[in-house]
């Protein structure tokens, strides 16, 4: 379990900035990911106006409050929580590899040399993170056997 | 839950996380799975899910918004490179779990979790310098 739903108490979201003004993906220091449960960053950035994106931003604040303060009620993963995190951890790489895939694959169509660069990246690193995932899945998959 | 809402929730036709296969991420856009894990009432993470296209389907279709600035890749690689850095910090926390309290399968999991948390900040240190050069040349 981690930190935040340890404790249940959750920060207060930040204050929503003025309308207009157009906002990029904020720095998400790792340590910190506990800000950042509900909505992923690659559904926000289409979000770019400050005032929409906070306010998204203030409505997964609230929503994994709400999950936070009744999920103790709810019934246990027969598995046990720590296997399923890791399997949804391993979901999200997949959706991180999906997404740049299709960003970055064949269909790209963008013409300046820096965005073929980076877009080389982006396939680069869709390739790498899938490995990756699949190093997990290969662990949980042999833990699928074990007695319980 | 109330017995209304569990009414108004169907029951769950698929575990939850669902199958990580490759061509599902285009109905797993909005919600992070590791939000949803905890949603462990039958239906639950899959009423979110359902929730979560159709709010991808409305943000699509509003057409007056205000485009954002940056090129679409660029945008998008911001916007992974961030969910990258969420997943390296989650999965150290899962490599940082106290193996006392740890069967000896989950602790073996814990162990390698770290290591990846380390390759996928790496993954996302990538990307991030690529998209600083952006910045710094000043390129088009």
């Amino acid at each position: 379990m981690h930190e935040l739903a340890q404790k249940s108490n959750p920060p207060t979201p930040p204050p929503s900035p003025p309308a207009g003004l157009a906002v990029s993906p904020p720095i998400i220091k790792p340590e910190r990911f506990e800000d950042f449960m509900t909505f992923r960053e690659t559904f926000l950035v289409y979000f770019p106006d400050a005032k929409a994106n906070g306010r998204m931003r203030g409505f997964g604040h609230l929503l994994f409050e709400m999950v936070l303060e009744t999920w103790g009620q709810w019934p246990d993963h027969p598995e046990g929580i720590f296997p399923n995190e890791l399997r949804a951890a391993v979901a999200d790489m997949r959706h991180v590899q999906g997404a740049m895939s299709s960003w970055c694959g064949p269909a790209f169509s963008g013409s300046s040399e820096y965005e073929i660069r980076l877009s080389r990246v982006g396939a680069d690193v869709a390739l790498a993170i899938g490995e990756l995932a699949g190093r997990l899945e290969v662990e949980l998959d042999s833990w699928q056997g074990r007695p319980s | 839950m109330s017995s209304l809402a569990q009414q108004r929730i169907s029951p769950a036709p698929r575990p939850s996380p669902p199958p990580a296969a490759l061509p599902e991420w285009e109905s797993l856009c909005v919600f992070r799975e590791t939000f949803l894990v905890w949603l462990t009432p039958p239906g639950a993470a899959d009423a979110l899910r359902y929730v979560g296209n159709l709010f991808f389907d409305l943000m699509l279709n509003a057409d007056d918004w205000p485009a954002s600035e940056e090129s679409p890749v660029r945008g998008e690689l911001q916007g992974a490179a961030r969910d990258l850095r969420f997943l390296q910090g989650y999965l150290a926390t899962i490599g940082q779990a106290d193996a006392s309290g740890l069967d000896a399968v989950d602790a073996r999991l814990s162990r390698l979790a770290e290591p990846i948390s380390r390759a996928v900040g790496e993954l996302a240190e990538r990307i991030e310098r690529e998209l600083e050069a952006w910045r710094m040349e000043g390129v088009s």
